[in-house]
């Protein structure tokens, strides 16, 4: 494992409860990896396998996907359809030789900015494990 | 003031409570044409609603379902939020009332303030947070909620030492130690009280160690425990040792149906169903088995899908209903607590458990009471509003209605109903006043600026020293200034205060900006103004884009002060990346047809037709059969004793008196078409389908009611002695002597309810038997009376029918669902009922003259109606809301509204409140000549579209359809914006405006390609 | 107790009064105890009380703070500070277990050479009658006491107090001297034990019930105290084993 390595990841945070929880995260002046940099879109239903793969092609070494809980979802059902674009694209990454571990989906309501905090350390330190992304172009050189 | 017309009414209203239920109010009378004062004794708008973790039966976030409320009650313009407030006096009339208000001071200002919490760090004096109901400690100067409306501190002058700390830490220059309780008048049309309840104090039971044991809770502090911005962050932990429990007891009736110790006989309502999904959530948080157990009198379901979540928490989630009241609570050393109680079996138990909860009950505050008297509002003998069955939401004064907990215990959904029938209620004589006090904005022209290369602006926030104070502010102001298309960046102490909003616009226009990037907090809460500001200058708001530099990283990597600046370049970079991509979004207003249609002619479909007329625009009343009136013309009496008959043949003499109703009876609905704000509807002859006519309406409400189910238990229909509800109170109507002469009469509950077929409680059956019961009694004192019965729901203040029935000397014989009463009649004449009795424990047999059998409430079948409006149905052929909490009126589809028995079996009164409340909703559609659209839609692009019915297949709302053009049609005014269809569609023919591919794309294509970028 | 015993008294003498009074008790050849290390301080009210607690953890049995008469400081007010601090200090010594005793705050002028000796000899004895403080014993107390000294709310509690208490707070009132005393004692003794509390933390992930053990808090204190730490972002839950919760301090 590269010590120095520092992970660039994106989340894509739907309105209504990942991004609001992330605020709350800083209400709550929890602290959590600053390489975590947040995307907002309206509904997580918005995110589309390109917006994944772009990410992972720019060199992003994960990218996670923040929904509300299943049934919560503001625009009834955009979190469950996105769950399946996230497992696709896994399963994509893998047929690529790349760990479907980098592209992960969560389920938070707005309330949980404990859970928001934890997400991000547990996505930071997942992604800081596998390495660097085999297309961080910065990192591999 | 400008007053329209002749007469002095008012165009106002003001609302007394911002819980959810005066929320609610305010927000209808705000989009209807009247200007809202909304008063509220605490420091935000929210009550107790914003307290609780989740919402039965959904087991949804509170928060996350009420704070687009709170935040869209704070922006309205025209609602006044008075905050810190009392009602102190209400003089003069219905229609102009003056209502004077003692406005206690905040010591911070509620503008200036930016809520960063500077003050609340350097405070030295703690209190006990009531918030988080004690479990821990907030400051002197605090904010009540992170999520509070107004956003804005506040001191709490009791327990402050006046030192000054907080005025020397706030660069916003906020504080205010001058301020001084004033006093003002306010004129208005009409008042709605919305002050809700509190919670029974258990410390008055020494029995229960309430105030002795930190692990005996109330139900609420419960909440906060599970609330993951709670003392415990969400953690289930018991408050004594910080232990994870592995038994939890909730105790039922904590404080309620008590007449020993409380004084509160009544039932509330409400702690049935929130204990289970206590014990529900609990369950989910704990990573061991946790052994959840509810020790309870009756389990009151009675609500819709309530009796399907009791199954699942008994069978899913495994937790134990046992049926016993505690009597002691006794703490052992280890922070346990020993149960002493005695089950039906009757032997005494004793039990450990790591935790107690205290399912308390609802009861009237002292300040409640005493407001009420200074308005000179009739209270009842428990202390809530004094309303009748038929006017549910009239208070004893004119003018003044009421709803929510202060009228009667009762759950969220109802409240917000009752609320909406209360603003329908309080307008309902202002109509000619209507749009005369609303505000509205005047706007300079759009400017175009589509030919133009972007020129961005860079707003970098300081936020006091909440984002300076940790990132390099300067640096970043610098670093956007190297971005590609920005011309102009600084930096703000505050860029949200009024003075740099100002100098915004002055910047604007002298450097040509065109695009507008604000690095500060989050859009969430400030977008919004932002917007507004540069609209104020002729920017469409599309043009602008938030980095969010405080809650997403200087609040949470404040050690470590140089990645934060980092980041803080990386979010500007990527939020400038996506500016220079925007484009304006036209503001698209359509016309609005101001006709109502109503389906259904019983007395939710009356009362709906009569109130869209009294609020001046017409109705169609469309009903199948031959006749007005519904099921109601077979019942004889409210609850409260109140006659139907009279009331419903006034309803409808009303009715076809109103010239804006148009009655169609033997009349069904046909084709409908169109989206909210236009609906053109095919009404057919229920006896010549070929005899159409068409209509045009703006909104329609279904309220197309229900039946009695006709049992084919226990011989119904084949022994004259066996009735069901409605045959008895035909029977009573006319005058049948074999009512009078039966000596041994017997009710039986839930015939086709709570069974395998119909798994729903039919919530009325209850309170009628009970009723009936008495009339019975009256009839003939010496008769025996048993009521046969699972649970006894006779909720709220319904109560009072189930007391005086023990009085009177009815028995009540409980019965098993597997094991239920038999009746046997073999030569169809005499009758013989065996029934186990529990607290026996054996059979009793009787002979009875007379059976009257609790029938099922059916919903009325309409299939192919429901399919015209495209509206659900459940399984139990019910109407689906579009949320069962807070939009309990509305469908999903937009301009659409329920109302009455078709939405789930439900009182008259509890009629009446949802058809009033359907005319509320109605009211912000027919009311305004044109409405507007949301800008942020998804559009087709018909040379791409392949007419795949992807689209049509992945939208949750159906909008979609392929025209005849052969390319997928969107609506724009059905449209909920939430992308799903656009990122599904295979030919990339759709975009949603404002979150288009290239833009995503740009935001993260800036992330790494940052040599490119510059 | 031992004659044999010489305790190490640390003095704090201001330089206008007390040293000068102590010089005129040598001039005067007047007898007292030779236990007192003199450090001189331009007025009483330069005496920090870490500086006192460091004393007491660097070895010395007893500290005497001596100063100018209340009305006499020659820096009019310095002395009144002296005192709300002194008070201060000695409620946390007695929470702490050490005890007011071992630290004694008087008065004399530059005249007093007399009064000075006699003050010397009383606290001599009274600190020779408490016996040797040894400082290993009492670590985490002293710690905790250096930790809760430090704060703002207690360090700017002390320095407003007289203003509230002497004229009219930022309302242009009086504060209730009542509320004020309350406030002080509960943001005493709750630093106090945030402070013992996060000695404990310090050390690693510990449960709650092991923090009531080596703070000698009790255990609902220590679960409460141990919350306003956690909404301070001052400990964290680390795990649980079985149904039992460690916390420590952030990293």
């Amino acid at each position: 494992m590269n010590h120095d390595f520092e992970p660039q990841i994106i989340a894509f945070c739907c309105k209504y409860c990942a991004y609001a929880a992330a605020d709350l995260a800083g209400s709550m002046r929890l602290n959590y990896p600053s390489n975590i940099k947040i995307i907002q879109v309206p509904c997580t239903g918005r995110v589309d396998i390109i917006h994944l793969l772009r990410a992972i092609e720019d060199g992003a070494d994960g990218v996670y996907v923040a929904g509300c809980m299943e049934g919560d979802c503001h625009f009834v059902c955009g979190n469950i359809k996105t769950r399946k674009k996230v497992e696709y694209v896994k399963k994509t990454l893998s047929e690529l030789g790349i760990e479907p571990e980098r592209v992960e989906m969560f389920n938070l309501s707005s309330a949980m900015g404990p859970r928001f905090a934890e997400i991000a350390n547990q996505m930071g330190e997942r992604i800081r494990n596998l390495g660097p992304s085999p297309l961080n172009i910065k990192q591999a050189a | 003031m400008s007053t329209k017309g002749t007469n002095n009414k008012v165009g106002s209203v003001m609302v007394v409570g911002a819980g959810v239920a005066g929320i609610q109010a305010s927000l209808d009378m705000a989009n209807a044409g009247y200007y809202v004062h909304l008063v509220d004794s605490s420091s935000s708008v929210g009550g107790l609603m914003a307290q609780l973790d989740k919402t039965f039966p959904t087991n949804d976030c509170a928060m996350c379902v009420i704070s687009p409320f709170l935040v869209e009650v704070g922006r309205h313009l025209n609602i006044n939020i008075i905050p810190n407030s009392e009602l102190e006096s209400l003089e003069g009339e219905a229609g102009a009332f003056t209502a004077k208000l003692k406005n206690n001071p905040r010591y911070i200002d509620s503008v200036k303030c930016t809520a960063c919490g500077q003050c609340r760090q350097v405070c030295p004096v703690t209190a006990v947070n009531e918030f988080d109901c004690r479990l821990d400690l907030r400051k002197a100067t605090f904010i009540k909620f992170p999520q509070a409306v107004p956003l804005s501190y506040t001191i709490d002058k009791n327990v402050c030492i006046g030192c000054g700390m907080c005025e020397k830490a706030c660069l916003a220059g906020a504080i205010s130690y001058s301020d001084q309780a004033r006093f003002s008048e306010i004129k208005v049309g009409a008042v709605v009280l919305a002050m809700g309840n509190e919670l029974f104090d258990p410390s008055l039971f020494d029995t229960y160690a309430y105030s002795r044991h930190p692990n005996v809770v109330t139900s609420l502090e419960f909440e906060r425990i599970l609330s993951a911005s709670g003392p415990y962050k969400g953690h289930l932990m018991r408050p004594y040792d910080r232990e994870v429990p592995q038994k939890i007891a909730w105790l039922q009736c904590i404080g309620s149906r008590d007449i020993n110790h409380a004084d509160h006989s009544y039932c509330s309502s409400v702690c049935c169903m929130y204990s289970i999904k206590q014990s529900m959530i609990a369950k989910e948080h704990a990573e061991t088995p946790l052994d959840a157990a509810i020790f309870y009198m009756d389990m009151r379901t009675h609500g819709k899908e309530f009796e399907r979540y009791r199954e699942r928490a008994e069978k899913g989630s495994g937790v134990r209903f046992i049926r016993s009241r505690v009597h002691t609570v006794e703490p052992l050393d280890d922070g346990g607590l020993k149960l002493k109680y005695i089950p039906e079996s009757g032997e005494v138990l004793e039990e450990v458990f790591d935790m107690v909860v205290l399912a308390a009950g609802f009861a009237t505050s002292k300040d409640t009471k005493a407001l009420a008297q200074r308005l000179g509002i009739n209270l009842n003998a428990h202390s809530y509003a004094q309303t009748s069955d038929l006017t549910p939401v009239s208070t004893s004064r004119e003018g003044v209605f009421v709803c929510g907990t202060f009228q009667s215990p009762k759950d969220i959904p109802q409240s917000v109903m009752e609320a909406s029938a209360a603003a329908a209620g309080a307008t309902q004589n202002l109509s000619e006043q209507r749009w005369s006090l609303t505000l509205t904005k005047e706007l300079p022209a759009e400017k175009n600026f589509s030919e133009e290369e972007p020129k961005i602006g860079v707003f970098v926030c300081n936020c006091g020293i909440n984002i300076g104070g940790v990132a390099d502010v300067p640096a970043v102001r610098e670093y956007a200034k190297t971005l590609p298309n920005v011309i102009h960046a600084e930096d703000n102490l505050f860029t949200c205060s009024q003075d740099t909003q100002e100098n915004i616009k002055k910047i604007i226009l002298e450097k040509g900006i065109n695009r507008v990037v604000v690095a500060s907090c989050s859009p969430r809460t400030h977008e919004p103004l932002f917007q507004e500001t540069i609209r104020e200058i002729g920017l469409n708001p599309y043009l602008f884009e938030m980095a969010n530099i405080r809650d997403q990283n200087t609040w949470v990597h404040m050690k470590t002060p140089q990645r934060a600046t980092d980041k803080a370049k990386d979010l500007v970079r990527m939020a400038v990346a996506k500016a220079a991509l925007l484009e304006s979004l036209p503001q698209v207003t359509l016309d609005v047809t101001q006709a109502v249609l109503v389906v259904g002619g019983g007395v939710a479909g009356l009362e709906a037709a009569l109130g869209v007329a009294r609020q001046g625009f017409v109705a169609f009343l469309v009903e199948r059969s031959n006749e007005l009136g519904g099921m109601a013309l077979g019942l004889n009496a409210t609850w409260q004793g109140e006659p139907v008959l009279p009331y419903v043949m006034q309803l409808i003499e009303d009715a076809k008196k109103n010239e804006r109703i148009k009655i169609f009876l033997e009349t069904e609905v046909g084709h409908v078409t169109g989206t909210i704000g236009n609906f053109t509807t095919t009404l057919k002859s229920a006896n010549n389908p070929l005899d159409t006519k068409v209509i045009n309406h703006g909104a329609a409400i279904l309220a197309t009611g229900g039946k009695e189910y006709k049992p084919h238990e226990y011989f119904y229909g084949k022994n004259p002695k066996i009735l069901t509800h409605f045959d008895l109170d035909a029977a009573v109507r006319n005058n049948d002597k074999a009512l009078k002469d039966s000596k041994i009469a017997v009710f039986i509950q839930c015939v086709g309810s709570r069974t395998e077929e119909r798994a729903y409680c039919s919530r009325v059956c209850c309170i009628h038997s009970i009723k009936s019961a008495l009339i019975l009694k009256k009839l003939n004192p010496e008769m025996q009376i048993f009521i046969i019965y699972r649970d006894i729901r006779t909720y709220g203040l319904r109560e009072d029918l189930y007391k005086e029935a023990r009085q009177q000397g009815i028995r009540f014989i409980r019965y098993n669902k597997d094991n239920p009463p038999v009746i046997d009649s073999d030569n169809g004449q005499e009758l013989k009922l065996t029934v186990k009795d529990h607290i026996l424990q054996r059979p009793i047999e009787m002979n009875p003259d007379l059976v009257v059998l609790a029938a099922a409430i059916l919903p009325n079948e309409n299939k192919t109606l429901f399919e015209h409006f495209k509206v659900p149905a459940n399984s139990d052929g019910f109407l689906v809301e579009a949320h069962a909490k807070l939009r309990p009126v509305d469908f999903a589809s937009e301009g659409l509204f329920l109302a009455g028995i078709a939405h789930y079996p439900k009182s008259i009164d509890e009629s009446i409140a949802q058809a009033k409340a359907a005319v509320s909703r109605a009211m912000r559609i027919v009311s305004k000549n044109t409405i507007a659209v949301d800008s942020v839609i998804a559009s087709v692009n018909p040379d791409r579209c392949a007419a795949c019915l992807t689209c049509v297949r992945t939208c949750p709302y159906n909008v979609p359809r392929v025209g005849e053009e052969g390319y997928a049609i969107i609506e724009p005014s059905d449209c909920h914006g939430c992308g799903c269809c656009v990122s599904e569609c295979p030919g990339k023919a759709i975009t949603l405006k404002h979150f288009t591919d290239d833009q995503i794309n740009a935001k993260t294509d800036a992330l790494f390609y940052i040599e490119a970028s510059c | 107790m031992n004659d044999s015993y010489k305790p190490k008294i640390l003095a704090f003498l201001c330089n206008w009064c007390s040293y000068a009074g102590a010089d005129l008790a040598g001039v005067s050849r007047i007898q007292y105890p030779p236990f007192i290390r003199v450090v001189r301080v331009m007025c009483s009210g330069r005496v920090d009380p870490l500086f006192i607690v460091n004393a007491l953890k660097e070895g010395f049995d007893g500290v005497l703070v001596s100063g100018c008469h209340i009305g006499d400081c020659h820096y009019l007010e310095g002395n009144k500070y002296t005192v709300k601090r002194m008070e201060i200090l000695a409620q946390l010594l007695d929470l702490s277990g050490i005890g007011r005793k071992r630290v004694h705050l008087r008065w004399a002028s530059a005249a007093e050479a007399k009064p000075f000796a006699d003050n010397v000899i009383e606290v001599s004895n009274i600190i020779k009658e408490a016996g040797p403080f040894n400082a290993k014993d009492h670590e985490m107390a002293l710690n905790a006491l250096t930790r809760a000294l430090s704060t703002t709310r207690l360090r700017w509690l002390v320095g407003i107090d007289r203003h509230l208490t002497e004229n009219e707070n930022v309302y242009h009132e009086k504060t209730d001297p009542i509320l004020f005393e309350k406030v002080k004692n509960d943001a005493i003794t709750a630093e106090y034990q945030k402070a013992l509390i996060q000695e404990a933390l310090s050390k690693g992930p510990v449960t709650v019930r092991e923090m009531a053990d080596q703070t000698g808090i009790a255990i609902y204190t220590v679960s409460k105290r141990l919350n306003e730490l956690e909404l301070g972002g001052m400990a964290d839950l680390k795990s649980c084993e079985g149904n039992t919760p460690r916390f420590a301090s952030p990293v």
